[in-house]
């Protein structure tokens, strides 16, 4: 059975490229465009692992894992924070969010695919 | 007049003029008083009068002068203040009209950066998927399973195979020919003992003819005996013609079996010579097919491996497309930054509208408001032309 993985991310091209790497690797992808729509698109269903921009419009990326974090299904589901963001003050807060790792853009697909199946064992 | 006469220095002219009236006035009533002290008098009386109307009137000259010089200085002060605000006013209305369009056309480039990189990634997306195709279409048919040299490794089992029947076939055919020659050692075998027979024959007869003799010369009581000897001779014909017989049929068939036998052994070697050329011919196949197989498998390879640099170069390019989501995020901080230009301008055009003289700017404090937007390297080092290369991931 293979693995799911949601990506939240406002750029739609950014979307499309974590799918297509995930797709050839033969994971099931599930698109958000914000923390908020993430939110309402998990409905409890079962994801293996979060990929989240950081910064985007109606709940920003940090925040989402917070409110991931507090619903007991997600509690334990590993989230990459996928950036343009560098600054070591951001990756604080990502890791204190709750966030495993963090890619800044521009990820080369190999790597995020490392890190995914690293993540989901 | 006065000012330009001001500005020209030119003040002295009044009061020399009024002293050359003076003096002229004065030299008039000496020379018409013959000369005389009241003449005198009265001519430095008219001197004096002069002297006094001359200051009089460069005094007034000056308070007229000062007074149009400050009358126009504040004229231009107020000329240059009604430019300014003028000027001020046209750029609140450019930055009104204008900031609008930039936000405007920033958003319109993202859309379409993004639409465009959205459709080059679809592009790109449904080039790899037909690449995966070709791929596996090209395994189908070259590959060790169930393509090409799949199908001639099964060929050439199932031929091996025939082949060892037929070879199987005439391994057996070959022993019963050795069966069937065996066969003429015991027809000769039957001929000898035909022959014996016959042998046999001739003895009784001879015997029979002897007794037959010895019969006659005994007399009356030998006719008996002749009787006797007569029937053993007659056994012995019979047995002989019977002889003979055997060995004509033994002969009959000896001569049916041997033709036979040449036969099936002509057979056997047009067999022989038929599965030979049929291996050959087989072996020529399979050959061809191999060599059919091995170049197909070796395009195949080529194929695949110039797929696989075809699918890395796509991703790289793949990864490039991810330009989009950093521009958007620079030009989304230049919106904002212009947005809020918009609305500080929009309030000082408010508070000048209404007499309120407006707050400079904070020059530090704008860039410093405008730097915590900033989400990409390149924001942060402006020197940074070239795009983000990616880097490693951070585990924590």
């Amino acid at each position: 059975m293979s693995k799911t993985v949601m990506i939240v991310d406002d750029s739609a091209s950014i979307r499309q490229v974590v799918s297509i790497t995930l797709h050839g690797a033969g994971y099931e992808v599930i698109e958000a465009c914000d923390g908020k729509d993430a939110l309402t698109k998990l409905g409890g269903q079962r994801v293996h692992l979060v990929i989240s921009d950081v910064n985007m419009p109606n709940m920003d990326g940090i925040t989402f894992v917070r409110e991931l974090k507090k619903l007991g299904s997600y509690k334990f589901t590993p989230v990459i924070m996928l950036t343009t963001e560098a600054a070591d003050e951001k990756k604080r807060d990502g890791q204190a969010a709750g966030a495993k790792a963090w890619v800044v853009k521009p990820f080369a697909p190999q790597q995020m695919l490392s890190a995914v199946s690293q993540l989901i064992m | 007049m006065l000012y330009a006469l001001h500005e020209t220095g030119n003040i002295g002219t009044p009061l020399t003029s009024a002293l050359l009236l003076g003096t002229a006035g004065g030299g008039t009533v000496a020379w018409a008083g013959g000369m005389s002290l009241t003449a005198w008098l009265a001519a430095a009386a008219l001197v004096a009068a002069a002297t006094v109307a001359g200051n009089w009137a460069r005094n007034d000259v000056r308070r007229r002068c000062s007074a149009a010089v400050a009358a126009a200085r504040t004229a231009a002060a107020a000329d240059a203040r009604a430019e300014r605000d003028t000027y001020i006013a046209s750029l609140h209305r450019v930055a009104q009209a204008a900031l609008p369009r930039w936000m405007h056309h920033i958003g319109l480039s993202r859309s379409q950066t993004e639409a465009a990189a959205t459709g080059l990634t679809a592009e790109f997306e449904a080039i790899l998927a037909r690449l995966d195709q070709a791929l596996e279409g090209s395994r189908v048919v070259s590959g060790d399973g169930s393509g090409m040299v799949g199908v001639i490794a099964s060929a050439r089992q199932e031929l091996a195979a025939m082949l060892c029947a037929l070879q199987a076939a005439l391994a057996e055919k070959q022993q019963m020919l050795q069966a069937v020659s065996q066969l003429e050692a015991v027809t000769d075998e039957l001929k000898r003992m035909a022959a014996d027979v016959g042998d046999i024959a001739k003895q009784t007869n001879l015997l029979a003819l002897n007794a037959a003799i010895e019969a006659a010369r005994a007399g009356e009581s030998g006719r008996g005996f002749s009787v006797v000897a007569n029937e053993v001779r007659k056994l012995s014909d019979l047995s002989g013609t019977t002889g003979q017989q055997i060995r004509d049929k033994v002969e009959a068939a000896n001569a049916t079996m041997t033709a036979a036998l040449d036969a099936a052994t002509r057979m056997s070697r047009s067999d022989q010579i038929l599965v030979a050329d049929s291996e050959a011919a087989i072996g020529r196949v399979l050959g061809s097919f191999n060599d059919a197989a091995t170049t197909l498998a070796a395009a195949s390879r080529r194929l695949e491996e110039d797929s696989g640099a075809v699918r890395v170069q796509v991703e790289g390019v793949i990864v490039n497309l991810q330009f989009q989501d950093r521009v958007s995020q620079i030009l989304n901080a230049i919106s904002g930054d212009v947005e809020r230009l918009e609305t500080r301008l929009g309030e000082d055009a408010g508070q000048l509208a209404t007499g309120v003289r407006p707050q400079p700017f904070d020059v530090d404090g704008w860039m410093q408001e405008l730097e915590k937007t900033y989400t990409t390297l390149e924001q942060h080092a402006p020197d940074a032309a070239t795009a983000a290369a990616p880097t490693a991931i951070t585990f924590f």
